[in-house]
This record gives C-alpha cells, structure tokens and sequence, in this order.
C-alpha cells in the first residue's frame, strides 16, 4: 500500500526547504536499482520483502531482463524524520516531513548522458560504491559529473554482506577495506572541489558515508549506532560519532577511551569501530549462517528486534536478511543521511544559479532561481524526453528552478539555440498538463512550484531533446548540459519493406527525442544514420527503433565509427583562393591547434562566449600564442563551438567586417565536412593572412565569399598534410588473474595497448587499463568473454582522438579509410585534388607586390621579426636584410626539398661518394633512413664502373629517371616528352635540354645547365610562385646569362651567396657564419622534424643562438639572448677598432649611419634618442633595447657613459 | 574574335546597328543575365537575332569562361550584355582571360543605366562616385557606401544608388556546402533601398543625407513604362514604384534652376518639394 497520496505530496513541495532531489549514481552492478528498491518499499510503493528482488525503477521489460537500467527514472517519496533528529538538519526546515524526489540512473558508460540529465535536476547524489570492486571507472566519472553541476554527495559502501559471506574478510580488513574506498572517493572530489559549495569531504563521522547491503535491504550509518550508544555511555551523540570512526579504541577493562593501538600493557585493543558496530554484525551473520539459531534469536532480543512467529521459522539466508532488515533498515539510515546531509533546493539554488543561468545573475530570473522563488518568474528546464503509453508523444521531465507550473499555463518554450530578443528556436504555447513522474506510474497534478521535478504534457514536439520554459519575456536559456559521452558510434538503418520509410522516419524522430545523447541524422547519400555513444547504446537505441519508436521490421548495416580530420604541420605554402568574379581573394594557411587547447574546447574551459581579452591572455599564458592573434579570433567551428578557430591575422584590410560574416558561415560548413572524408575537423587553426576585396559590397557579398572561404579552407588543410584522427576507448577490466594473458591475447589483436595492470588490494581480481580504437571495439565484450571463460568485466569509455599514422592524400591505411567513408557517404571515390580548392598566383595580373608582402609577412613574421630589428638596430641593417634575404631563402628550400626528390649531381665518381657520405652523416644525425629503391645513379654523357653507397646501401645505376616532373634518360634522346607536354615551362626546357645533348660541351656545364636553369625553373615556373619576371622567357633568358646573380632569386640554389656576404662584411664573418649555419636546412629541416616528433622537440623550444629554451621572439634576441649580445658585442667593439683605426688612417669605409654615431660618441657626445616621448617609458621595447645598445657600448669602454 | 555588345536598356531594339550585325557574324551568342536584366525575354531576342540565345548565368561566366571563350580564336562568340559592355566590372576578367588565350576582343558600347540617368533632368556632370546597395541581412549590413555618399554630399555632388539583384543566388547553407540549388530570384525596390539607407543614417548620425533630403526614384528607364518620382526620402518612402528594376538618385545641394525645374515636374507632392527646394537650395 501506498503510505501517502498525492495531496499530502502536494502540500510538501510548497515546503521548498523540506524538499531533498537526489540521483543515484554509480558504477555499472553496483547496486543502485537495487539499493533503490529498499527505499522505495519504506514508502511503501513495493512490499518490503520484494525490496532488492523487484528492481522497481527497472520499468522496461529489456531492463528488467539484462539486469541493467537503461532509463534513469524518476520517483517520489515522503519521510518523516524523528523528532530527535531534527537538531541535525544544518539548513533551515519547517516540519519533520520530507518530500524526497529520487532519481535512479544507469550506471553503464553508454548511458552516461542519462546520468547528466538525471544530476541537472537534482541537488544531491548518492554515490553508490560496492565494496568489493571499489571505485571504479564509472564511479569517477559520474563523481565528476556531480561535482562539475554542483550537486553535493554522500556514499553508501554497498554488498557489505558479499564482504562477510563470499571473502569471509575480518573485522579489520573490512575496515580497511571501507577506509581505501573512502579515501579514493575523497580524491575525487578534492580534485573537482569548487570553493561555493562548501566542504565536500565525506567522512562516515560526520554521518555522510553509510554501509550496508541493498539486496538484503540493511543499511546504517554511525549515527544510528552512535544514538544507541550514547544512551548507554551517557555520551553526547556527536562526540560518540567521532569515537566510532578511525584511530579510536575502548579498553573494556579501564573503560576508558584511547587513541593509541594497545593498552598499558601492550596488549591489542579492538578498534571502536570493530567493537561497537562491526562485532554485533559480525556475531549475527555467524550465528545464523552456522545455524545457531537460539543464539541468534537471543541476540535479536537483546538488540531489541522482534521477529514475527512465521519469520522465526526461516532458516539461513532467508533469516538473516529479515533479521538485518530489522535490525538495521537501510531505507530508515539512508533517507535520514540524505534528509539531513543533502541541500535543499533553496540552499543548492543559491550556489548553482550562477553556473545554471547563461543571462546575468542579477536580472529577475536569475535572481529567482538563487533564491528559488515560487512567485518569481517561472524557469524550468527540461533535461529529457520519457515515452508515454500513447506512442509518439513524451513526457518533458524536468526541474522547476523558479516560479510555479501550471496546467493550461501558457509559457515560452525555448529551445538550445534560442538568443534573448530573436525568435528562432522560440514558441508560446500552453502547457496541457503537469504530472508527477512515479516510477512506473504517473499522477495528475494541478500545479508544481519551484524546487520540484515534474512531467509536462504538451510540449515535447517543441523540443527536441532538451530547454527552457519561461514565463519571463527577458529571461536566457538555462545553461545546456554539457555530456561526458560522444556519439562516436555510427550505424545505417534501413526498412525491409520500402513502404515503411516514412514509419522509419518518424520512428527516427521519436528515437532522437527519447534520448539524451543519440543523434539521427540522413547523410548526403540518403541513409539514415544513428549515432550513439557505444556498442550497447546503439543495440537498445535501435531495438526501441524497431519496436516501439517505428514499428517496422529494420535491416541495419555494421557499425562504424566517426572520424576527425586534421592537419599534421602549417601548410607547406600561402593557400590563395578567388572569388568566383574574380575581385576577392582571400590568402590563408592552416596548422594544427595544440593538443590540451583543442580539448579544452571541446571541454568548455575555452569558448567562444568567453571575454576575448581574457580568453587571448590565458591562450598567451598557457599555449604561447601571441596575443594580438588571440584576440583576433573569428570564431570556432564546427558548430560556432568547435575546436577549430579562425583567426585574423591581417594587418589593414578595409572593410574586412563586412566578410566577417560570410568568412564564418563558410568556416562552419567547412569544418564539419572536412576536405578528405567530409568528416569533422578537429584541431585546426587557419589564419587569414591577407584579404584582397572589391570595392564595392555588391561584389562582395556572401554569394563571392562563402564560397571562396570555404575553397581556401580546404586548400589550406590539405596543403598542411591532413591527418585522419580516430576515436579511441579507455577500456577497464576486472578479471581473475588466470585470465589476463587472455585479455592480452584479445586487446592484441584488436590494436589496443594496455597502461595498467594493478591488482585489487584485498581480492584475487585484477584491474587492467587499456587503450582501444573505438573501430575494433565491435564484438568486443563477446570476444573478451569467449576468450576468458566469461571471467572478465569490460567497461569502455570514449578517452581521446588519435591521430592515425599516415596521410589521406598518399596511398596506405589511411587512404583507405578515407575512400572507405567517402563510399559509404556516397560521395565520389577520390579525395578531390588540391587543385580545385587551390587558385594560382598570376603574375600577370599584378600580384608582383602582393607577394613579396606575403613573404615578408608569413616567414618573417610568423616567429621573429626581422624587420623590427633593423629598426632597433639601424647599423645593423644592412646585414640583417641579407639575414633576412636568405634565411626566407633557405627555409622555403629547405620545406621544397622534404616533399621533391633530392638531385645531387657531381662531376666525378669520386665527388658523387663524397656528397652521398654527407648526405648519409646528416640522416645519421637526424636518426633517417634513406630508401634505397627510391634512388638511382645516372650518367650524364658519361659511364662509370664505380658502385655507390648511401647508408651501406647500393644504388643502382638506372636509364631513366623522373626529376621534378621531367622524365631524363641517359641517351638524351625523349624529345618527344617535351614535344606532347602543352605546358610552356615544359617547352621552355627544350633549349636546355639540346645543351645536353651535345656531345662537345664538357659535363660541367651540364651539371651547371642543371643546377641553375632544370632545377630552378621546374621548381617554381610551374607554381610561378615567384614574380619578379615577366614571364617565363625572360626569366630562363636571364638564368642562362647571369645564373648565379639569379639562382639566389629564384631560390633554387642549394646555397644562397653566403661567401659573397662575408667577403663583403669581413668584420662579420663569424657570426654570419653561424647565423648561416643554422638557418641553411639544418635548423628548419630539424625544426619540422621536431614538430611531427621524429626528433627531439628542444629544436622547436630553444632559440636557436643561445640554446636555451626561449621562443625566438624580438625581445628575447634583442635583450635575453646571451649569444645573439655576445656576437653583437663582438661586432660593435670591431667597428669602433675599425673606426678608431680610422681616425688615424683617415680612409672613411664604413656605412655613413654607424659611421656618424661613432664619431659622435668617440668625440664625448650624448647618445642622442629620436624620441623624447620613448626616452621617458623605460618599458618601451625600443628604450629598453637602445639602453642596452648603450650598455654594450660602456662594456667596450667607451670613455664617456650615456645618460 | 569575342565581341562583347551592349543592349541597351529596355527591349531588345535597344541594340545597336553595329551590334547587331556583329551578332549577324557570330556562331554562338551568350546573353549574360545576372548583373542586370532585359524587360524582355529571350524568346523575342532569338527571334530579332535569328540566332538562338545561350543564357549564361553567373556560374557560366565566372567559373566556366572556358566554355565562353572556346574556338573563340577561330570563330566569333557574342557575348550580350545588358546595359554597357562595361558597366559592371565583373566583366573586365573575362576580357582578361581571352586576352591571355590571345583571342582579339571588341566591345560593342550601348546606353547604360550610368548616362541613361539623365533622363530624370539631373546633369551627368554634376554627378559624384556611384554605390551599390546589397540586400541586408540579419547579420550582413554593410555600410561602406555612406562614406562615399558623404564624400559626395559634402562637395555637392548627386549620389547614384544601383540597387541589388538576385536572380539566381544560393542560400548560405547551399552555398557553403557548393550545392547549387538557387533562390527565387529577388529585385531590391526604390523602398527599401530607403529604409536601409535610412537605417544606416540613423545609426551612424553623421548627416550625409536626412528623411528630407530630396531624392529621385526611377525605375523602368528606357521602356515605355519607364516612372520617375521625385520627393523627399521620406515622401518616396511609401511611393510604389512598380516592376522591376529600380534605381535612386540622391540630389546633392549643388543644383542647377533647370535641373530644379524638370524635377519639379516629377515631383510626387509638388507644394511640398517647393518647399524644400526653398528651405535647402534657396529657391523660390
């Protein structure tokens, strides 16, 4: 029978402070169903002795065969705490009659997302933890998840009697045994421990942990225990609560209390704990399981526990969990912890409104939700949709946070992208009726105020999962909840019968709607996908698809899972894109986003509603971004909340908020299908660099832009190496240790690998941990049990991405996976070429200037500017142009030469060894391995007998050879290959290539006609990336007259004129060398390599002059880095030797800048500052440097000091 | 040889002699149809020409000029453009491209809405920088024209307003995804070319131009149902204007007696516009 009616229900949740929301949460089989049931039979709902067999808040029939909860469901219940207890309650109360809203959850990771609807709702959890597998996976996650909403926790150590019948532990093990779960979960909450709530800690002293057994429905805390005590001592009953937990003992003999282990004597003495509650346990549980029945019964009496005549009859386990019920009722122990430790809806709304509410927290709906005002403004949030009987429509079950509900009411229904003032996702419709949600049942209710949970009718097809109702014209949304889970899981559905499509569609509807987390959706090939976030998951999503949601017979295909696109490095060069009139151009380049920023997007830590300017200083702090940049960024995509950014970083551009606009709808688009597979992207950051628009809007809007962003988009990933990113599972499993080489033998096979491996302490059974890609996870759970004699427990659980081995755009596994979603998505089956992202520079059409920008602005500026330096240091100028000059030279050469064949060519057999000993050395150095089938020895015009060596392997000698797209072979006779080529770079080689030929030019100058002319025109006419000339007459016109003068502009050469600067600057020498040094190949070549992780990432840390770890900034070469000031040290003290030689000598050779500065200062004069306006801010990075210039000066003893 | 001809404005015997027996020459005329539009339809072009007419709509011209261009070395291609050759700048890239192919292009000049504007009374020369006006949307309102309208006002000078067409646009979604699945085609009327125009005054207060300046609505020019209004913007605010296409003149102050009087003759409230021509211009 039921122990109370609707009305007194009613009346209860006026009493707002006498209101308790509570979720049961916990890992999977840990008991909550079962623990539930307990509780739910005190309210009388289901007779006691069903209590632990029923699983009463398993409503669905699949639940109740598997044994699982798959629904968290909601049920309320009324409890009257006694009067004696009332003084414990810390928060404000009115009356000894609670009104407890429970909420029992699943507890399997593919459920999770039920656990976050269910924790929205409700204030407090009880945090189930069986105390024999201990803390588990689930138990952190859902502990976090708790803790991340604000709701507070209390625990319940479960299956105590599994403790005491299966591993027969002792008293003080189980004490230990319940200390270690404690303590883990401590851990947890101080790691997610938030300052407003107050101290979280739970401590069985303080009556917040409680131990017992759901399925025989005993439970206590020591409060119970330690009210019967102080009776008997006469103690006050918290200082007894203290005395039964931890380092406390009672010698019987003095009767006195004590902290230490052993008495006067030495002697042992029992823990309080052990003593006073463990031992009366412990005496019962032996004197019936050993069927010693008078003994029992005696002690029943004694504990005054009176049985009736028919129960004394049970034997064994049936007597013991009636007299353990008796003795000890867990639903009495239990709703009094949570009445008296778990916050009322008043107390918690105070803390939580602030993180609930997007709008101010001071408008009028955010200040009824803090003070959880029934007569305010009505905020309800409806986390989940609950089938009804009548199929197709749903219960919307939520939480009233301010003002009241009522049937017929008529309110604002808002949906997750509604924004205050629009009308998009927004209707104004009456509610038709509240009802309270009863577990199995519903009940009609006329109206619910603020506090509650409660079921409306007649909104749900204005939501689709989740939202906000509102009376309030002004209110915001409350804040949507944020899963623990991904729908990484995919698989298509299909009808048997073709007539059932439209039941299937509808089917697919409601499905989406009863979920939190599944996601239907039609891909571009007309399938209908449904995407859950595990194997499980999807079984019962599409299980409910076919028999309740649609109805029809289903044919489903296999699973598969969702990919992410990204990119592995900056994209190799300057990606430009035109507008479709030709008038736009946009300029931009993509590299990847670290790692920990992209999750914490995707985390919510970073968002795009965040200050900017605070967001830009943490991404400063933390990522090393430069923060200009970080503040400039556009947006995030996909989703406007991705982890993938769009930043602006263009200097000037006029009117470039007008594209602003177009730029970000086309980001969205573009990152949600990505170049390859038109899968997700993930981890990106394009920059725009420049941006060339038409003057007029018209030309200009979104039909000329979104396109073109979206083509550079494209073009700047793929030309930044893509990367396919896959899902990988954190799989835990407990097993016997006689089964671990079989769950090796499994993850094995399937491309997991395991981290960790610990044994339980305490228990025979092992924990192991283990990466594996969500994609071999199909058939997981059968094959591990197969292979394990059914001994080992698998949870999985969606960890992280994982960058796959590879590149989409070549040939492998990851093409093939690539071309495989591309199948199954029905799109063509080639990734389409970069070409039709990417446009051209034209040269002729006045791009000259542009590009030398975009050179100046990417290399140089990207880490060290340059340009800058030459300001700062006016008498350093001219060699740091040439710096400069060349080191934009060797770094484009240096990315050239990684991606194009490496053509060395000698004059002799000899010479040819020698470059290959090199080469060998540097991959030695680089830790490289050359691929040996990929070389070949050609002579040109000559033979040879010797036999080559790179890295103790032979190269062979070949005919032909295809070099930068030309096809050579050593007859110099395929003419014909240049004569079908229709390319004009082609034709031009015609004229080199008849030099070959000739019998009478010595092979040095072929090797030159190579170098200077083959080499340089192959690798940049075709891009005409350069645009000095004209065209391409006059530029190979002019490499064939003057090729040194021109190969350093065409940056072909393999060296830029390094020796002519010396020659130039002898002064200098050293250190252009050794600027030289490492900007020639090494450093860059290193730098990348560093960045893909083939070597050390120091090379990407360090600067690279002085070594240590420093970014190599402006301010850190002008002002910290000690050999960069040494070097200049070295240069000014050569000047001023020079120039005081000078003085004497009269011959006046040095530049007129430095020239006129030094007289000045020999001669005793003021170091004069352009400025005086800078001279007065010592922050101002030109002082600074210009006092160090100054400083320097005085090192090198110059007589006078300046001011 | 590419010719590029002009049609004029209205209907199809707005073409030239010249014109139209370079079309005579031609084995494949292309009529470009989305920067501006005839008030005729193809049908009675083909029949004049005796050639039929390949519609070329803004995908065709920007992204398959190839197709335009092919054999046009060896053969005479016609390309028709409504209004000048060179009214509109996209044009200039395909000229562009067939000069890099080396194919010889002649442009063949016809009246455009730049001097046929003339017919309101308003002196070409007195005449400032033209802007276009775009269909705003929520978040895309672009206001750069006001700059140029200021500049004009502030030396006197009248402000031509083109207004926007969409005859075969994309939505966002569609044009984000490269889907070609087009709009129904739209024409920005005289009034609403008002209410952004003074939507954007309001917002930026910088008295380029008021509610009460004078402004001339036209719309039609060159057909025989060609209307011009003339009237504060306030008062052409609510004046129909009819079928498409429309175009605005901003009057700047520095306005000729005769230009005054033939506006007066179209003036939707005359008391009411003499009086601004007696408050704003000093006259009587």
């Amino acid at each position: 029978m039921v122990n109370f009616t609707i009305d007194q229900i009613r009346e209860l949740m006026d009493h707002v402070t006498n209101i308790r929301n509570m979720s049961v949460i916990a890992h999977v089989d840990h008991g909550k169903s079962t623990l539930t049931d307990s509780l739910v039979s005190k309210a009388g709902i289901i007779s006691s002795a069903k209590a632990g067999e029923t699983r009463f808040t398993d409503t669905r029939q699949d639940e109740q065969d598997r044994c699982i909860t798959i629904k968290s469901t909601a049920i309320s219940m009324y409890f009257e705490l006694p009067e004696e207890s009332m003084g414990d309650v810390k928060q404000k109360t009115d009356g000894n009659g609670f009104l407890i809203n429970l909420i029992d959850s699943p507890g399997h990771v593919d459920f999770s997302s039920e656990v976050t609807a269910a924790l929205r709702v409700t204030d407090g959890a009880l945090v189930v933890v069986d105390c024999i597998s201990g803390v588990s996976v689930q138990t952190e996650t859902v502990l976090r998840q708790a803790l991340t909403e604000k709701i507070k926790p209390v625990v319940i150590i479960n299956k105590v009697d599994r403790a005491l019948l299966e591993l027969q532990l002792q008293k003080e093990d189980l004490y230990t045994t319940f200390l270690r779960v404690i303590e883990n979960v401590n851990v947890i909450i101080a790691t997610y421990f938030d300052t407003t709530m107050g101290d979280l800690q739970v401590a069985p002293e303080r009556g917040t942990v409680a131990f017992g057994s759901g399925l025989h429905g005993w439970g206590f805390t020591l409060t119970q225990f330690a009210a019967r005590y102080s009776k008997k001592f006469g103690v006050d009953k918290d200082k007894m609560m203290q005395k039964l937990w931890g380092e406390n003992y009672f010698n019987p003999k003095t009767k006195k209390w004590t902290s230490k282990g052993s008495d006067a004597e030495g002697k042992p003495l029992e823990r309080a704990f052990n003593m006073f509650i463990l031992d009366p346990i412990f005496k019962l549980f032996d004197s019936i399981m050993n069927f010693r029945k008078e003994e029992a019964l005696n002690m029943l009496e004694k504990l005054d526990v009176i049985l009736k005549s028919d129960e004394k009859e049970m034997e064994g386990k049936a007597l013991l969990k009636v007299a353990m019920r008796k003795f000890l009722p867990a639903a009495d122990a239990l709703l009094e912890m949570i009445v008296i430790h778990l916050p009322s809806p008043l107390t918690s709304q105070n803390y939580r409104a602030e993180g609930l509410y997007e709008g101010p927290i001071d408008d009028e709906c955010g200040t009824a939700i803090k003070n959880c005002d029934s007569n305010g403004p009505l905020m309800l949030y409806i986390s989940k949709m609950v089938p009804t009987s009548d199929k197709g429509r749903f219960y919307a079950f939520g939480r009233v946070f301010s003002g009241t509900v009522r049937s017929g009411q008529k309110v604002r229904i808002q949906g997750p992208n509604y924004l205050p003032g629009k009308k998009d996702d927004l209707f104004v419709k009456s509610i038709q009726r509240t009802i309270l949600m009863m577990g199995r049942y519903v009940e009609p209710i006329e109206d619910c105020p603020a506090g509650n949970i409660i079921g409306l009718v007649g909104v749900d097809q204005f939501l689709l999962k989740s939202g906000t109702i509102t009376t309030s014209d002004v209110a915001h949304n409350l804040k949507v909840m944020k899963f623990s889970v991904s729908p990484v899981v995919q698989v298509a559905v299909d009808v048997k019968n073709a007539n059932d499509l439209p039941k299937l569609v509808e089917g697919l509807k409601r499905l989406s709607k009863s979920d939190p987390c599944v996601q239907c959706f039609t891909s571009e090939s007309g399938e209908h996908i449904v995407a859950g976030a595990g194997e499980l998951h999807l079984e019962i999503c599409l299980k409910d698809l076919e028999e309740d949601h649609a109805q029809v017979p289903l044919k489903t295909g296999d699973p598969v899972v969702a990919y992410r696109e990204t990119v592995q490095s900056e994209s190799s060069i300057v990606c430009l894109s035109k507008s479709p009139n030709k008038h736009n151009r946009i300029f931009m380049k993509a590299m990847p986003l670290d790692e920990e920023l992209t999750q914490e997007i995707e985390d919510g830590k970073i968002t795009p509603r965040d200050d900017f300017k605070i967001r830009a200083r943490d991404m400063a702090e933390k990522y090393g971004w430069d923060v200009t940049d970080a503040r400039k960024i556009w947006c995030f995509g996909p989703e406007t909340t991705g982890p993938n950014l769009l930043v602006d970083v263009t200097k000037g551009v006029q009117y470039l908020n007008e594209i602003k606009d177009s730029c970000v709808a086309a980001f969205q688009w573009a990152t949600k299908e990505g170049p390859c597979a038109e899968e997700v992207m993930r981890g990106v950051r394009f920059n725009i660099l420049d941006v060339t628009l038409h003057a007029d809007a018209i030309h200009r809007g979104g039909g000329q832009i979104i396109p073109t962003c979206r083509r550079v988009v494209y073009a700047a990933a793929m030309t930044a190496i893509p990367g396919i990113q896959e899902p990988v599972y954190l799989v835990e499993i407990q097993c016997p240790e006689n089964a671990i080489g079989g769950i090796y033998g499994v993850l094995n096979r399937r491309r997991g690998h395991v981290f960790s491996e610990e044994q339980r302490p305490g228990t025979p059974m092992y924990n192991v941990k283990a990466y594996m890609p969500v994609n071999e996870s199909f058939g997981f759970t059968a094959d591990l049990r197969s292979n394990t004699g059914g001994q080992a427990f698998p949870q999985s659980v969606f960890d992280h991405w994982q960058l796959m081995n590879g590149n989409p755009l070549e040939p492998g596994k990851v093409q093939e996976i690539v071309l495989g979603v591309r199948k199954r998505k029905g799109l063509s089956l080639d990734i389409p070429p970069l070409d039709r992202y990417l446009d051209k520079f034209n040269s002729k059409r006045n791009d000259k200037s542009q590009i030398s920008k975009w050179i100046a602005d990417t290399e140089a500026g990207t880490s060290c500017n340059w340009m800058g330096l030459e300001l700062v240091y006016p008498e350093l100028k001219t060699h740091i142009n040439y710096v400069f000059k060349i080191r934009n030279g060797t770094y484009w050469t240096a990315r050239r030469y990684a991606k194009m064949p490496i053509l060395q060519l000698a004059e002799s057999a000899d010479e040819l060894q020698k470059s290959f000993n090199t080469l060998t050395e540097w991959c030695k150095r680089w830790d490289m391995n050359v691929n040996n089938k990929k070389c070949g020895i050609m002579a040109i015009n000559c033979s040879t007998d010797s036999t080559f060596k790179i890295q103790n392997q032979l190269i062979p000698p070949v005919k032909e050879y295809k070099y930068l797209g030309i096809e050579f072979n050593d007859e110099w006779n395929n003419k014909a290959f240049f004569k079908a080529k229709k390319i004009k770079t082609f034709k031009s080689y015609m004229g080199c290539y008849s030099i070959l030929k000739r019998n009478d030019m010595p092979t040095k100058f072929k090797v030159m006609v190579i170098k200077a002319i083959i080499q340089a025109v192959a690798t940049y006419a075709r891009t005409r990336a350069f645009g000095k000339w004209a065209s391409l007459r006059t530029w190979i016109s002019d490499l064939i007259k003057c090729p040194y003068k021109h190969r350093c502009d065409t940056w072909a050469g393999t060296s830029c004129n390094w020796m002519g600067l010396e020659l130039v600057y002898p002064e200098l020498k050293t250190h252009i060398n050794y600027v030289f040094k490492i900007r020639n190949g090494t450093y860059w070549t290193a730098r990348r390599y560093a960045k893909s992780g083939f070597i050390e990432k120091r090379f990407i840390e360090e600067c690279p002059f002085c070594r240590n770890i420093a970014p190599e900034t402006i301010e850190h070469i002008l002002l910290k880095c000690s050999r960069w000031q040494a070097l200049r040290a070295d240069t000014l003290s050569n000047y001023i030797q020079t120039y005081r030689l000078q003085l004497t000598l009269t011959p006046k050779s040095l530049p007129a800048s430095i020239s006129m500065r030094l007289v000045g200062k020999l001669l005793g004069e003021e170091l004069k500052l352009s400025s005086t306006e800078i001279r007065k801010d010592p922050n101002v990075l030109c002082v600074k440097t210009t006092l160090a210039t100054a400083k320097f000066l005085n090192v090198i003893e110059i007589s006078r000091i300046i001011s | 040889m590419l010719y590029i001809i002009g049609l004029g404005l209205a209907d199809e015997y707005d073409i030239t002699l010249k014109g139209l027996n370079a079309i005579k020459q031609c084995e494949r005329v292309y009529l470009e149809a989305y920067t501006s539009m005839l008030l005729v339809g193809q049908e009675r072009l083909e029949s004049l020409y005796e050639k039929k007419v390949i519609i070329a709509d803004r995908e065709m011209v920007e992204q398959q000029s190839d197709e335009i261009l092919q054999n046009a070395d060896k053969i005479n291609v016609a390309f028709l453009v409504v209004g000048d050759p060179f009214g509109a700048t996209t044009h200039t890239d395909l000229v562009l491209r067939a000069n890099e192919l080396g194919i010889e292009v002649k442009a063949i000049h016809n009246s455009s809405i730049m001097n046929a504007i003339g017919a309101t009374g308003l002196q070409l020369y007195n005449f400032g920088q033209t802007i276009s006006m775009v269909f705003f949307t929520e978040s895309w309102r672009p206001d750069s024209w006001y700059e140029k309208i200021k500049e004009n006002s502030s030396i006197g000078l009248h402000t031509l307003c083109l207004l926007d067409i969409k005859v075969k646009e994309q939505s966002i979604e569609n044009l984000a995804r490269g889907r070609k699945i087009y709009e129904p085609p739209r024409y920005m009327t005289t009034n609403q070319a008002i209410s952004q125009l003074l939507e954007i005054e309001q917002s930026r207060n910088e008295r380029a131009y008021t509610p009460e300046t004078v402004a001339v609505a036209v719309a039609r020019i060159g057909a025989d149902s060609q209307k011009i209004a003339v009237g504060s913007l306030k008062q052409l605010q609510s004046v129909d204007m009819g079928e498409p296409l429309h175009s605005l003149v901003l009057v700047g102050c520095r306005l000729h007696i005769l230009e005054a009087e033939i506006l007066r003759s179209f003036a939707v409230d005359l008391p009411e516009l003499d009086k601004i021509f007696a408050r704003d211009f000093k006259m009587d």
